[in-house]
């Protein structure tokens, strides 16, 4: 079966991780063993240096590499020369970028409307995919974003392992184009099936959690989850086809 | 790449039905007021385990680890009565209640529990391993060779080092093996003949398995996925995906595990090897 990881994170730390490679000759090796048809990528050096510097180094590495969609860290006062984020994502959009990300923390903005709402927008009208992390974000924030840009498809990474998580279940139930990323961290009993059963199988995409986790954790949780045909399949790489088909090029 | 039956079924998300397939760590019950279970019925648990080939279950109640070893033990009884042969019991004791635990043990292991988990941070919040309220835990266990599960966070191995040393009839079974302090707990592995170390940890940690084995502790390290805190669908995929030869899975996903709990049955499958 074709499998697109959602959630790689390539580029080494600057501390390094005793046993733990990072790079992209590696991941390529991960995807290989663990069969990865393709994966959403993104790049340490967005948060470790700055966005602007680490999509340029996503795009040089990730040039040429057949089943690697890259997505650039975003900060919602956009880059040089414009810092207009409408321009940045334009930008993005006309390197053939599909997929964004956001880190509130690092980059020291507040992903609350009031700051970061121009952002939203625009990724909004350009249906792109947008990943964040749900520890980062908090759930009253993604509740704010959600209710304010109904139409932002925006996908939760390190959603916890709390069952039926007693936030995300009311997030998800409010807000039809919020998604999951289940990485390897979401280990919850029977928590796909639940999931699917409550809200449908279109709202969920595979992680693996590179490089951090053993990425065959992620695989495992959903081929043992007792979904079955076409539930499999979307999470596996349906959900995120249909995502990156959907982005529009023509704002 | 090398054919490994663990990944090809893997894969193709069918059971290990080759070989035996234990889980050390788990619970039943869902009594926590933190953690909402999505439906941790026995029937949902059974079907899970038929779903990954596991053979058999060792669980302790959320009832008792809480505190409430009266009523969690009996739940354990209930079940290892209710599935013969899926469940493997682990007894509580009511750490803050001294005189209630060497009651409370002889009668669940009338019961038929034939092991003990311990949570120095659930049963009685604030007194460690090295409390003499332990004592009489271990002490129970040594006299009728109970293994015993202890859930640690690196810092209590220390607190368990005394009884290791003192009650070597004890197979101990040292949960969340590398959840702080990994070299601690391959040094205990290391040191002590009848200490194992259980893999169950959320993050999945990348190249602990295949560390482990490279440490010499393939027949020490033991495979179990703290179900239903957590899923076992996920938690198995760090050793069938593990980047180290198949009859050293069926050590970790098994074998070891029978060794360590005393089982007396022999697999019910065939082995791969």
């Amino acid at each position: 079966m074709k499998l697109i990881a959602c959630d790689p994170l390539i580029g080494r730390p600057r501390v390094p991780a005793p046993g733990i490679e990072s790079s992209l000759d590696d991941f390529l090796g991960e995807m290989q063993r663990l069969q990865l048809s393709a994966a959403v990528v993104r790049h340490r050096v967005c948060t470790d240096i700055s966005p602007i510097h680490g999509n340029r180094v996503l795009m040089q590495e990730l040039a040429g590499r057949e089943g690697l969609f890259p997505a650039w860290g975003l900060t919602p006062d956009g880059q040089t020369p414009d810092f207009d984020i409408e321009a940045t994502v334009r930008a993005m959009l006309g390197s053939g970028v599909k997929v964004a990300w956001i880190d509130p923390t690092a980059h020291e903005f507040s992903p609350q409307p009031w700051c970061s709402g121009a952002m939203y927008d625009i990724l909004q009208q350009a249906r792109v995919p947008l990943l964040a992390d749900y520890s980062v974000l908090g759930p009253d924030a993604v509740h704010t974003i959600s209710k304010e840009f109904p139409q932002l498809r925006l996908a939760l990474l390190g959603v916890p392992r709390v069952g039926r998580n007693r936030m995300v279940y009311p997030l998800l139930r409010m807000h039809p184009n919020l998604h999951v990323c289940f990485t390897p961290t979401f280990s919850v009993f029977d928590g796909h099936r639940d999931l699917c059963d409550t809200f449908g199988p279109d709202r969920w995409l595979l992680g693996t959690g590179y490089p951090n986790a053993e990425g065959g954790s992620g695989i495992t949780g959903l081929m043992y989850s007792g979904l079955q045909g076409e539930a499999v399949e979307a999470i596996a790489y349906g959900n995120i086809e249909r995502l990156l088909a959907e982005v529009r090029h023509d704002i | 790449m090398t054919s490994d039956i663990f990944i090809e079924k893997a894969f193709a998300g069918k059971p290990l039905d080759h070989c035996l397939v234990i889980d050390a760590h788990g619970h039943i019950g869902c009594e926590d007021a933190s953690f909402p279970f999505v439906n941790p019925s026995l029937d949902r648990i059974v079907a899970s385990m038929d779903r990954m080939g596991i053979d058999l279950f060792c669980v302790s109640s959320l009832m008792s680890i809480y505190g409430d070893a009266g009523r969690g033990n009996r739940e354990v009884e209930e079940a290892v009565a209710e599935y013969p042969g899926r469940f493997f019991g682990y007894m509580c004791a009511d750490i803050g209640y001294p005189e209630r635990i060497i009651p409370e043990m002889e009668r669940s292991l009338a019961g038929g529990v034939r092991g003990v988990k311990v949570w120095s941070r659930g049963a009685r919040p604030g007194l460690g391993y090295d409390h003499p309220n332990y004592q009489p835990v271990f002490e129970f266990a040594h006299a009728h060779s109970l293994p015993v599960l202890a859930h640690t966070w690196g810092g209590e191995l220390d607190e368990l080092k005394p009884s290791i040393e003192r009650f070597g009839n004890i197979n101990w079974m040292l949960a969340h093996t590398a959840s702080a302090d990994k070299p601690k707990y391959i040094q205990f592995a290391r040191e002590y003949g009848n200490v194992y170390l259980e893999l169950a940890l959320s993050s999945c940690l990348r190249g602990l398995v295949e560390e482990l084995v490279s440490a010499g502790l393939v027949d020490k390290t033991i495979w179990g996925s703290d179900a239903t805190f957590i899923g076992a669908s996920q938690q198995i995929g760090r050793v069938l995906f593990a980047q180290i030869p198949p009859d050293d899975k069926e050590k970790i996903l098994g074998l070891n595990a029978r060794r360590a709990l005393r089982l007396p049955v022999a697999p019910r499958k065939n082995s791969v090897s």
